[in-house]
């Protein structure tokens, strides 16, 4: 069937800010579809919200829109480019719900667009809880009893009929957002009442629990001929009840019997064709009672999802891809596999290996998030790991986490404490798991417990099991080390002598297990190198296999690799003369050489670099990290190096097997990264581009002898050691916030005295502003210092001067070691305090003086080149009555540069890899600043809505998860789209209530002038209205929530008011305000928690109250410069 | 050259020139799948076997059926195996000519179609020696994991985890590289080959020898 010409232009949504559970795999899934369409001739035009995608970057797509996602700006898009069909499916559930939303509204037809990738009935029929029932029944299968309620009344009736414990899943909401279990009535009603206001159609399916069931994927694809293909089966290790997200999961399924398997198979290809995906892919998920063999349907995603993301890594088979090329009319048997380069489409996958992935969580970023796993997803990104064993790949994707885990680590507890542990799911329930075994339960008794599959279970107690024998051996290795060394003068004993006798087959069979070098060393109290040369010398060393989506069964083409030490079949030993038989003779014979075994990697002799990445997405290390490690990739791939990457994140594009020239699929760990170094001898190795997680392997690399490029690790070292970077400041005469370092309570206080209050106080060995407070008083401190002191007494408390009131800056500028050019100065909209990654931001700055905005690129360049920086670096400016303090220098890609990229048209990320190659500025054209005629407003978004009773105010530590990008030609208009994207509508009229602190008091004032300008009503909890009232401002008093009723949270339910800011300052007054905010978020009312947020919202109303909003595609900013 | 069974290679040796002959020259274990199934020998009868039943159908759909026609299906089976055999699915042979007199050393083997010849002067070899590569069991779990699925399935795999040593003659060349002209599991065999080459290329210029031949193995 020939593709479709009757369509020149495809409109492609993409899927917005990354969220708990949407993520960066959309970004993956879009730019593969907006490739393979342009491949085949399309015009593709592209919106989406979030600069930190590699689908936004002008290349991808013909014409890119970031703007806000709403069906009226969509409208505006259509409008002006006219597409012929609009292709939903690539943008995750926000995607999809847009798309029938236009439908819906009578968009699509009034401008006559065609719904491709999945039909208008199709999607109403999988995500309509009701209709999906319904059709169901017809094909014979079972879903689990349920009922569609639009009310708490009619709620109370369904669940007489089903019964507790039950499950509620709003209708159209992503990743499981408001659902939950309930086990009582008490529950039933609050949760109800919470999925009904989340729910865009307020519906919610109550649902008969299958708790314990074991639960699985089906990741199906059909074509307009009707042939349907399995991609992949994905198991669920952690039973039904915890989101499939926040699951351990497991490729292809272990546990199902082909009876099984086969039913489940026919299930999916018969749903896919009654819901009537009839070119695309879909996701269909499973429950079987392990009891009785009983299966259910649970749900339908009937669009590329998060589990097709890791179906197409885990097997090579591009979902995403392949669906956009169906939806435009090709046919499975037409399209070419790219990794065998023979088979067609039609043919399904297969694997030989296992893939693992593994939840990342971030409670630590929200102590007061309850962090029991519930049907409601709250991880907040995932790694994957590929074994040629379940063990194998399990145990690597622990380390994979980068939580700190290199296996199964012992944790504390008596058993009772694990039998809850084991009872109540939550993020250390797998290593609580391995301590039950430890401790002597059964497999039956953790079972019984957990009802995780008993399969998975004996995997895990041999783990378990193997640690205990290595234990004992290198107990027994040390004893017998220390006799051999009794008298003698070279005691204590190192661990060389101690792991002498450690046998090498035991070794080898850990390695086969998985087990991490650094686990391995842990368990026999010696250093991850001695276990790394005792590895080493006993020939043990990994191997690469090649994903090929066939099992080998024709040539791949695409290196696309993973690790393993599984032995193979055979062995080779190569030798001269062969045997050593005295009837060869000296002739003929030479003594045998050492053993070969297989390995799929076979480097080139090209000239090669490689580029670490940024592991799994987390609070503080997201998305962006990922896109400078792309345009890194893209920039070696121009200059003709073999670009190589290695990361471990399965969502992302730098894991696609076309992006790079070979892709390691492997943990960012200095074991697994020295190995693929020691296989392919690259000239260099990136590590400015992934974060933190490449950053923190840049000495033990360099001290393996690796050549880093670009900035070396010790100018690295001088901008992130504290005493270096004071130097360094000196030096330049530049200045820095007043700064102590406090071992204990009186120091720490005589600290703060010295430098004045408030001060910014956090221990010395956290990243991403962890554990960082602002404190006002010396009871502040002392509290802070008891819990710190008492949580880490090892580590030393920094105490920094907190600049009341200062506008922060980030400054991102390139850098070759001659030349400095700045890429872009953005001035934070919240002052300084809170954390850059949660602050908005403009680019250009929207009221820095010129001279300021000079001063801080003069500073930028200097600090450049007396760190003697190569690539990329960023540096956070404090402005403060004009004057400039320097907070922080990063010698290396920040979370900002795709924003700055976006906004100027410059790709920063890939000159910067030039540079780290010996590119100078001057030879790569860059050699000024680009000045823009427009804004470009960046907003962060937060988790919040996914963790009840977690406040939203904002302080030092990071709590967003993605951001999105405004872009105007007028700060006001800017922010207003930054607002609308973040769902965080800006008011034209209505009433705004106030609540702030006595400190910001003075500053809203004017804003409160204005408003009333605009025609806005304010009210005013007592203490900000008697302020108001005395500066000649009257306006209503409302009590605070304490004060008695009606209060503003009741104002606020009734959808009184239209907007909040709220501002607090100490603990008592936070708590007391602590419920305004949470309802403020749970009712969509918009809100801000800082009084500059406040002011950037009254421009923006002023802004549009004056004139509409524009649609312009970034190619047209760019050209306009 | 004659062709017995007693040894895997055939060498002639006639004034300035040796001529080394052979059919082994693959030091890879065969396929377990295709061993003692899809052998040549297999194929080439499956391919007569194809042409007479082929000319056998169109005889019988087109004339009435007589003794006759059984006599054409032997006779085209018969004549068609070896004809299959040796122009088909013929063996492969490597050739090494080592030519004093022209002072050149030509290495050619015989493919389905074309015959690929490399010439090197011989100067430009300098050694040659033997080499073992032996391709032992390391994973005796998963052999015997494989042979018990297997032999649940009713099947045996030949030759499935078996060990095996091959022993190799290489020419060491001046440029580093080595080219490998005989891989046999018959030690002896290659230690003669050595023996004979390696006399004759180190023997000088005028040194006369007998002549003098090998016969080749049936392999």
């Amino acid at each position: 069937m020939p593709k479709r010409e009757d369509i020149k232009s495809i409109l492609i949504i993409g899927s917005g800010p990354i969220v708990i559970g949407q993520a960066c795999e959309f970004d993956y899934s879009g730019t593969q579809a907006c490739k393979a369409l342009r491949d085949e001739g399309y015009k593709v035009i592209l919106v989406n919200s979030n600069p930190a995608t590699i689908m936004t970057d002008p290349e991808t797509a013909d014409v890119t829109y970031i703007e806000p996602l709403t069906s009226e700006i969509l409208e505006l898009i259509i409008k002006k480019e006219r597409p012929d069909a609009v292709l939903p499916t690539m943008g995750g559930q926000t995607a999809l719900n847009l798309a029938v939303e236009l439908a819906e509204k009578g968009v699509l037809d009034k401008y006559g667009i065609e719904l491709i990738g999945a039909k208008l009935h199709a999607i109403k029929k999988a995500e309509d809880r009701e209709l999906f029932k319904e059709a169901m029944a017809k094909i014979g299968l079972e879903v689990p009893k349920s009922a569609a309620v639009i009310s708490v009344r009619e709620g109370m009736d369904a669940i007489r009929e089903i019964g507790f414990p039950t499950i509620l899943r709003p209708a159209f909401t992503l990743g499981g957002t408001g659902g939950g279990i309930a086990y009582n009535k008490e529950e039933f009603v609050e949760l109800l009442d919470k999925g009904l206001k989340l729910s865009p159609v307020q519906q919610v399916l109550i649902e008969e629990s299958a708790l314990g069931w074991k639960e699985y994927e089906l990741e199906v694809m059909r074509d307009k001929k009707d042939n349907v293909v399995i991609v992949c089966s994905i198991e669920n290790f952690d039973p039904m009840g915890i989101h499939t997200g926040d699951s351990i999961t497991v490729a292809p399924a272990q546990t199902l019997t082909d009876k099984e398997y086969q039913r489940m198979r026919d299930a999916s290809i018969a749903i896919i064709r009654e819901i009537g995906v009839d070119t695309g892919g879909s996701n269909i998920q499973f429950a079987l009672n392990p009891e009785d063999g009983r299966m259910v349907v649970i749900e339908m995603n009937p669009r590329v999802s998060r589990s097709s993301a890791l179906a197409s890594k885990a097997t090579g088979f591009p979902i995403a891809k392949i669906a956009a090329k169906l939806a435009v009319g090709l046919t499975l048997d037409e399209i070419r596999n790219d990794i065998t380069r023979e088979t067609p489409a039609s043919f399904e996958p297969t694997i030989d290996y296992v893939v693992t992935k593994f939840p990342r969580f971030a409670f630590e970023k929200f102590p007061e998030a309850d962090p029991v796993l519930t049907t409601q997803m709250k991880s907040v990104g995932e790694v994957m790991s590929i074994g040629r064993t379940f063990r194998e790949s399990l145990q690597k994707s622990l380390r994979s986490l980068e939580s700190g885990s290199y296996g199964m680590e012992e944790v504390a507890g008596d058993p009772e404490k694990i039998r809850t542990k084991l009872k109540i799911p939550g993020v250390e329930r797998f290593w609580y798991v391995g301590q039950a075994f430890r401790s002597g339960m059964s497999v039956s008794e953790v079972h019984e417990r957990t009802a995780i599959d008993p399969w998975f279970l004996h995997h895990v107690k041999e783990i378990v099991e193997a640690e205990e024998r290595i234990k004992g051996h290198g107990a027994k290795s040390i004893e017998q080390s220390a006799k051999r060394q009794k008298g003698s003068e070279t005691a204590p004993f190192a661990m060389p002598s101690a792991t002498y006798s450690f046998p090498p087959d035991l070794l080898r069979e850990a390695k086969e297990n998985g087990f991490s070098d650094k686990r391995l060393s842990q368990l026999l109290q010696c250093s991850e190198a001695d276990i790394r040369n005792l590895r080493k010398t006993q020939g043990i060393r990994p191997v690469y296999k090649m994903v090929d989506t066939c099992a080998a069964e024709f040539e791949a083409y695409t290196p696309y690799l993973y690790s393993t030490y599984e032995r193979p079949f055979y062995k080779i030993t190569t030798g001269r003369g062969g045997v050593t038989s005295p009837d060869v003779g000296a002739r003929h014979a030479v003594p045998l050489q050492s053993a070969a075994t297989e390995s799929e990697a076979n480097p080139t002799a090209r000239k090669k670099i490689v580029i670490l990445g940024s592991g799994p997405n987390r609070i503080g290390q997201g998305i962006e990290f990922d896109y400078c490690c792309v345009h890194a990739v893209f920039a070696l791939r121009e200059l003709g190096y073999e670009a190589i990457m290695v990361n471990c994140n399965p969502e992302t594009v730098s894991t696609d097997y076309d992006t790079s020239d070979r892709l390691y699929f492997e943990p960012l760990t200095i074991e697994d990264v020295l190995n693929i170094l020691d296989a392919e001898k690259p000239e260099g190795v990136i590590v400015q581009f992934g974060g933190q997680t490449p950053l923190k392997l840049a000495v033990p690399l360099e001290k393996e002898g690796i050549r880093i490029l670009g900035t070396s690790p010790d100018s690295i070292d001088r901008a992130e050691d504290r005493k270096r970077f004071k130097t360094l400041l000196h030096k330049l005469a530049l200045r820095q916030p007043e700064s102590e370092t406090a071992m204990s309570v009186e120091e720490a206080v005589a600290a703060a005295q010295k430098i004045g209050y408030p001060v910014m106080v956090r221990p010395s060995y956290v990243l991403g502003g962890r554990a960082m407070e602002i404190v006002y008083d010396e009871d502040s401190i002392r509290n802070y210092m008891e819990r710190a002191v008492k949580a880490s007494p090892e580590h030393p408390i920094l105490i920094d001067k907190y600049l009341n009131d200062a506008i922060e800056v980030d400054v991102d500028a390139v850098s070759d070691g001659l030349d400095v050019v700045v890429g872009g100065v953005m001035e934070h909209i919240e002052e300084a305090g809170i954390h850059s990654g949660d602050s908005a931001c403009s680019l250009p700055p929207y009221s820095l003086s010129a001279e300021i905005t000079e001063e801080i690129k003069h500073q930028t360049k200097a600090l450049a080149k007396e760190l003697e920086v190569i690539g990329l670096m960023n540096v956070q400016f404090a402005v403060k009555k004009d004057e400039i303090y320097i907070l922080e220098v990063n010698p290396r890609a920040s979370r900002t540069v795709p924003f700055v990229s976006k906004a100027t048209g410059v790709p920063l990320a890939k000159i910067a890899a030039k540079v780290m190659t010996g590119k100078t500025l001057k030879e790569l054209g860059f050699t000024t600043e680009k000045t823009i005629g427009h804004i470009a407003v960046k907003e962060a978004v937060f988790p919040f809505d996914k963790f009840p009773g977690v406040d939203t105010i904002l302080g030092p530590e990071m709590k967003s998860t993605g951001e999105v990008m405004g872009i105007d030609e007028d700060f006001g208009r800017a922010f207003a789209k930054s607002q609308i994207a973040v769902n965080n509508r800006i008011p034209l009229a209505g009433k705004i209530v106030i609540s702030i602190r006595d400190e910001d008091k003075p500053g809203i004032c004017d804003l409160v002038r204005r408003l009333y300008a605009v025609g806005f009503s304010v009210i005013a909890t007592k203490g900000t209205a008697a302020f108001l009232d005395e500066k000649g401002l009257p306006v209503e008093v409302i009590n605070k929530v304490a004060e008695g009723r009606p209060h503003i949270v009741d104002l606020i339910k009734n959808k009184e008011i239209v907007f909040v800011i709220n501002t607090v300052s100490g603990a008592q007054a936070q708590k007391d305000s602590f419920s305004i905010r949470r309802s403020a978020l749970q009712y969509g009312v918009p809100y801000t928690t800082t009084v500059a947020g406040a002011r950037a919202v009254v421009n923006a109303i002023e802004s549009l109250r004056k004139k509409t909003i524009n649609i312009k595609s970034i190619q047209e900013y760019h050209r306009k410069g | 050259m004659a062709i017995t069974k007693e040894k895997g290679y055939a060498l002639t040796r006639k004034n300035d020139t040796v001529v080394f002959r052979t059919s082994l020259f693959f030091a890879e274990r065969e396929s377990v799948l295709h061993k003692g199934i899809y052998s040549k020998d297999f194929a080439s009868a499956l391919s007569s076997l194809s042409i007479a039943g082929l000319v056998y159908a169109v005889l019988a759909l087109n004339y009435k059926r007589t003794i006759f026609f059984h006599l054409v299906f032997a006779v085209i089976f018969m004549g068609g195996y070896p004809l299959f055999r040796t122009f088909v699915f013929k063996d492969r042979f490597l050739e090494a000519l080592f030519d004093r007199a022209r002072g050149l050393a030509e290495i050619s083997v015989t493919g389905l179609i074309q015959r690929k010849t490399e010439s090197l002067p011989l100067s430009a070899v300098k050694n040659i020696l033997i080499e073992s590569k032996k391709i032992g069991v390391e994973n005796p779990d998963a052999v015997e994991f494989v042979e018990k699925i297997s032999a649940q399935h009713g099947t045996v795999i030949p030759g499935f985890g078996e060990e095996k040593t091959f022993f190799m003659l290489k020419l060491k060349l001046a440029d580093g590289t080595d080219r490998m002209i005989y891989a046999d599991t018959e030690m002896q065999d290659v230690i003669d080959a050595h023996e004979e080459i390696k006399n004759f290329l180190e023997a000088g210029p005028g040194e006369r020898q007998h002549d003098r031949g090998t016969t080749l193995k049936n392999s």
